[in-house]
């Protein structure tokens, strides 16, 4: 099973094949080259997704720091962990 | 581009092939009144329903299934969108009989916004065909004069969807030309996104 710089690992959820598929597939469903079903391949590669899981990052560490300065290091932890849990269901849920 | 695509009843095997993937033209019918997600009735010219079109809702990533009966006994296709937020959205079309992709379509989305435009691909992701509103002016007037203007779209292998005019009901008509050798699973995917998803900005 070749797996070069442009592909990425897959497992299908039938069989538990191994297969490489293209890196641009990350996301989509792909036929089992083993089993023949289709199965999703893991990963997203949208561009705006992308900036948007950067922004939300971003908007938490800008949050954390502005809470920090007003109420303090046990306030500014507090928000980033809260935060980092948020979009860590919401990454979860995706 | 207008390449055929073969469709596989290989894969049927032992299975009869669903009146829904025989028709050569049937007309997607969005359910009125329905308050969460939308669903579809297809008809053949003889108002017989071939299949109900579900779209779930509260899903962050476009989920549509395609069953052979209103009751949803019997699940024909799946239709999924890759992401949850995706400007050109991709969408994989799998045959629920059989588990098997039958392939995907995009929508492109710098292009749709003067123009739908579509890209219908394999089950490996390769573009075989195209779909897109017939006329550019049509496309234009609908942007910035009314979109009561009904659509048409245009398969290049083979294929037009019409949509009737109708200000209240969405309703998509599908022919498929004679002598086209479509798969008609996909056919059916991509009338079923193109009725859930342009029908959307209809409504």
């Amino acid at each position: 099973m070749a797996f070069d710089s442009g592909s990425i690992g897959a497992t299908c959820e039938h069989c538990q094949a191994m297969f490489p598929v293209a890196k641009s597939a990350a996301g989509s469903l792909q036929n089992c080259p083993e089993c023949g079903r289709a199965t999703s391949v893991g990963g997203e590669n949208d561009p705006l997704w992308t900036v948007i899981k950067g922004a939300a990052v971003l908007g938490l560490v800008v949050a954390s720091v502005l809470v920090y300065q007003i109420g303090g290091p046990v306030a500014g932890a507090a928000v980033f962990l809260v935060g980092a849990a948020i979009l860590g269901l919401v990454r979860a849920a995706l | 581009m207008g390449r055929a695509l073969p469709f596989s009843p290989s894969i049927l095997d032992g299975m009869s092939i669903p009146a829904a993937f025989e028709a050569d033209s049937y007309v997607l019918r969005r359910k009125f009144l329905k308050i969460l997600g939308a669903s579809f009735h297809v008809r053949d010219g003889s108002g017989n329903l071939l299949a109900f079109c579900a779209q779930k809702a509260f899903k962050l990533k476009e989920d549509i299934r395609v069953f052979e009966d209103e009751e949803k006994t019997k699940p024909l296709l799946t239709i999924q969108a890759r992401q949850a937020i995706d400007f050109s959205a991709c969408y994989d079309i799998v045959d629920a009989t059989s588990g098997v992709k039958v392939g995907a379509a995009r929508r492109k989305g710098m292009k749709s916004i003067l123009r739908d435009s579509w890209e219908v691909l394999d089950a490996d992701d390769h573009v075989i065909d195209k779909l897109e509103e017939d006329s550019a002016g049509m496309a234009l007037a609908r942007r910035f004069l009314s979109n009561l203007i009904p659509q048409t779209f245009k398969l290049g292998g083979g294929a037009t969807f019409k949509q009737r005019f109708n200000p209240f009901i969405y309703s998509l008509e599908v022919s498929i030309h004679r002598g086209a050798e479509i798969d008609k699973r996909l056919l059916m995917g991509v009338a079923t996104l193109i009725a859930a998803i342009e029908g959307r900005q209809d409504s």
